[in-house]
């Protein structure tokens, strides 16, 4: 599933790095920096961006260490922060246009080259059919399929509720079926 | 393939540049070092302010108590001002009653 499994921190990272271990910090970062980046990366489609967001969440992080409670919660924390950091820098990008560049259109969704098992024309395709759905449906069809969230889960990271949720992938994956099949027709 | 497999197999996790992680922990080492200078300045500046507001408050306090004695020292002069045209005028009407017998 995960093209890189999410290592695991060390038992008590959390707590460590919460008495203001600058290792165990690390140990956390080295954990979750793959699902943070990812979910950064396929919302903003450049890799720089992705990783100017992803460590602007870290950084935030480090302040909120004394709030987190678990392993659970810091999971939840990260999944919230960034996904909500995306929504509004999308949001705010559609409010300014600006020019992408080519090579960065398919950043986001292409799987590494060393990566078996994976059709790369099919990822761009669906990389770019997931950029175009509206920010939260995009947050919703990224925790879904990349962090497999179930829909109860998905809402208590959004905010929002699970009717919206379901109704969110209901939409997303009939429209994009859609989308693939007319594809399909005209080629 | 249906979708939801495809999107679950493409949508794998993929790692930031190999200096992430350093970058990150770089910007936190600056901003730790960062941060007792500015909590410095702000003790600074919560300093001076409570120098000047306590300044500010004592500048007041003094010129009330000055128009306050100053309100007195009228008010004694005008007091004493009374008592010295009542005693004019009693000295007065007592030669006039003396002068009538």
């Amino acid at each position: 599933m995960a093209g890189v499994a999410a290592a695991e921190a060390g038992p008590g990272s959390l707590e460590r790095a919460r008495g203001g271990d600058l290792q165990a910090f690390r140990e956390l970062l080295r954990a979750h920096r793959a699902r943070v980046f990812s979910i950064a990366l396929r919302f903003t489609g450049r890799r720089a961006d992705a990783e100017e967001l992803a460590q602007d969440v870290f950084l935030k992080l480090h302040g909120t260490l004394p709030r987190i409670e678990s392993e659970a919660h810091l999971k939840h924390w990260l999944l919230r922060t960034v996904s909500h950091r995306c929504i509004d820098r999308l949001r705010h990008d559609s409010r300014q246009p600006q020019l992408v560049p080519i090579e960065a259109l398919a950043e986001g969704m292409e799987p590494d080259v060393h990566e078996a098992g994976h059709d790369p024309l099919a990822g761009a395709r669906l990389g770019r059919l997931l950029r175009e759905l509206a920010p939260d449906a995009r947050a919703v069809m990224l925790l879904r399929f990349q962090e497999d969230l179930d829909p109860t889960e998905i809402a208590g990271v959004l905010g929002m509720s699970v009717n919206t949720v379901k109704s969110h992938l209901r939409r997303s994956l009939d429209w994009m079926r859609a989308q693939l099949a007319g594809e399909n027709h005209g080629s | 393939m249906d979708l939801e497999r495809q999107l679950r197999e493409n949508l794998a996790a993929r790692e930031p540049d190999a200096d992430f992680e350093a970058r990150v922990m770089a910007e936190l080492a600056r901003r730790r070092t960062a941060a007792p200078r500015r909590q410095h300045k702000w003790r600074w500046t919560a300093a001076l302010a409570a120098s000047a507001l306590a300044a500010a408050t004592g500048l007041q306090w003094y010129a009330v108590q000055q128009r306050e004695a100053r309100a007195h020292q009228q008010m004694l002069l005008a007091m004493q001002i009374t008592s010295f045209e009542l005693n004019q005028l009693q000295q007065r009407l007592t030669r006039n009653e003396q002068q009538e017998q």
